[in-house]
């Protein structure tokens, strides 16, 4: 009855444990000039990237096995096309909202290099490379049909704002516009990016209840099926009482890994630091301007660390 | 209260359901359990339409609909821990439910 396998998991766990290792030895280091929120910033974006990944890539393979393990529990007979019905996300939408945290964290990155004082100049490239992957994102998510799970239509609308927004600051860039002008575009084009990150961490929510729901329910077919095997005189059959207290061993010692999976937290911080970082940029980088980043990117490597090292021991189980 | 807040609060309502569910005293063979688990598969089909669903939760409608769920999880929460109550449970599981329709209808 077990089993949320996903074909990415061998892909997935060396991400997750090289940045919850590069996260630890950060949180030993006393260098606290800028360069260590901003490293702490793109660990902890990788953990989150690969978080939301793995929830939602084992979407269907959750509704599946839910649906499994009731036909089994209810005694009906297997129904493949019963299972399958059950699906309610498709690689395309996938695809498009953890490329589009990718490219929330590399626009963050491009940021933390304006901040270091890199000329407008120097970070060009790394604006347009970002500017155009969201314009790609935006005609991706505009070809979503309807879903059977999200809102993409106000999914694509908050991916086009983004890239709309995104676009203006580029813009700035590229006509080599004053310091001061491009800062002041990175802060009114900033709801729009704010809101794109807010949304994704809704749609993780929901994923995740979702996980939740079918695990926990997992809990009440094998406790039931227990009961009912010891309400058989002599306690029924020992062999299937052990196999059963296998599947709830297993099931149990996930339990507490499941607890700390919500995505949505991290995504919350990851929002905090994104935010606190256009702060910074728009400030006279005074050490209290810097202390307020370094204190945002330290809550969101604080809350990334359980995260990923749930995810890793669910991806284990 | 926003749409994900209302798909969270019937996951907390179903956590609970599980864990009367799965409790050593009530056992499948009784038909009160039985009849518990066919609201909570009702309850989830609900929560799994509402994912699914796109709702304008920002209107007055939504909001009373969704302090009467908050109402009725409270009420839950007050008899969830013992089984001797299941009548109880079975009566406030259904009103958790019957409201989670009216936001449904409400689309």
């Amino acid at each position: 009855m077990k089993g949320h396998s996903s074909p990415t998991r061998a892909r997935t766990l060396p991400v997750l444990l090289a940045a919850l290792l590069l996260l630890q030895l950060q949180a030993g280091c006393g260098n606290e000039d800028y360069q260590k929120p901003i490293k702490q910033f793109q660990d902890a974006s990788a953990v989150v990237i690969a978080s939301a990944r793995q929830t939602l890539l084992q979407m269907n393979d959750v509704e599946e096995n839910a649906e499994l393990s009731r036909q089994v529990f209810q005694g009906e007979a297997f129904d493949e096309k019963k299972i399958k019905v059950r699906d309610l996300i498709t690689q395309e939408e996938i695809a498009v909202r953890t490329g589009a945290l990718d490219q929330l964290a590399r626009y963050t990155s491009a940021l933390a290099d304006l901040a270091a004082l890199k000329s407008p100049a120097d970070v060009t490239k790394q604006f347009q490379d970002v500017g155009s992957a969201f314009a790609t994102l935006a005609q991706d998510a505009g070809k979503l049909g309807g879903s059977r799970l999200f809102d993409n239509p106000k999914f694509s609308g908050a991916v086009q704002a983004a890239t709309t927004g995104i676009g203006i600051v580029v813009r700035a860039i590229e006509e080599h516009r004053a310091r001061r002008e491009i800062e002041k575009q990175i802060r009114e084009q900033d709801a729009a990016v704010s809101s794109l990150i807010a949304l994704i961490g809704d749609e993780l929510q929901a994923a995740y209840q979702r996980r939740r729901q079918a695990d926990s329910e997992e809990g009440v077919f094998l406790t039931a099926a227990l009961k009912l095997e010891l309400e058989k005189p002599g306690h029924g059959d020992p062999a299937l009482r052990l196999l059963l207290g296998d599947h709830l061993r297993d099931w149990r010692s996930h339990q507490a890994a499941l607890a700390t999976a919500n995505p949505k937290p991290s995504v919350e911080a990851m929002q905090k630091a994104h935010q606190a970082l256009v702060a910074y940029v728009n400030s006279d980088k005074s050490p209290k301007n810097l202390s307020e980043l370094i204190a945002a990117a330290q809550d969101f490597a604080s809350r990334v660390q359980p995260l990923g090292q749930a995810l890793a021991a669910l991806l284990k189980a | 209260m926003t749409k994900i807040e209302v798909v969270t609060q019937i996951g907390d309502v179903l956590t609970q359901i599980d864990a009367l569910l799965s409790a050593p005293d009530f056992s499948p063979s009784t038909p009160e359990w039985q009849q518990l688990f066919a609201l909570r598969k009702h309850l989830d089909d609900q929560q799994r339409e509402l994912v699914q669903e796109i709702i304008k939760d920002d209107t007055a409608s939504f909001q009373n609909l969704a302090k009467q769920l908050s109402a009725a999880a409270d009420s839950l929460k007050k008899v969830a821990g013992n089984i001797a109550k299941i009548g109880s449970i079975l009566q406030t599981v259904s009103t958790v439910s019957s409201v989670v329709d009216k936001i449904l209808s409400h689309l």
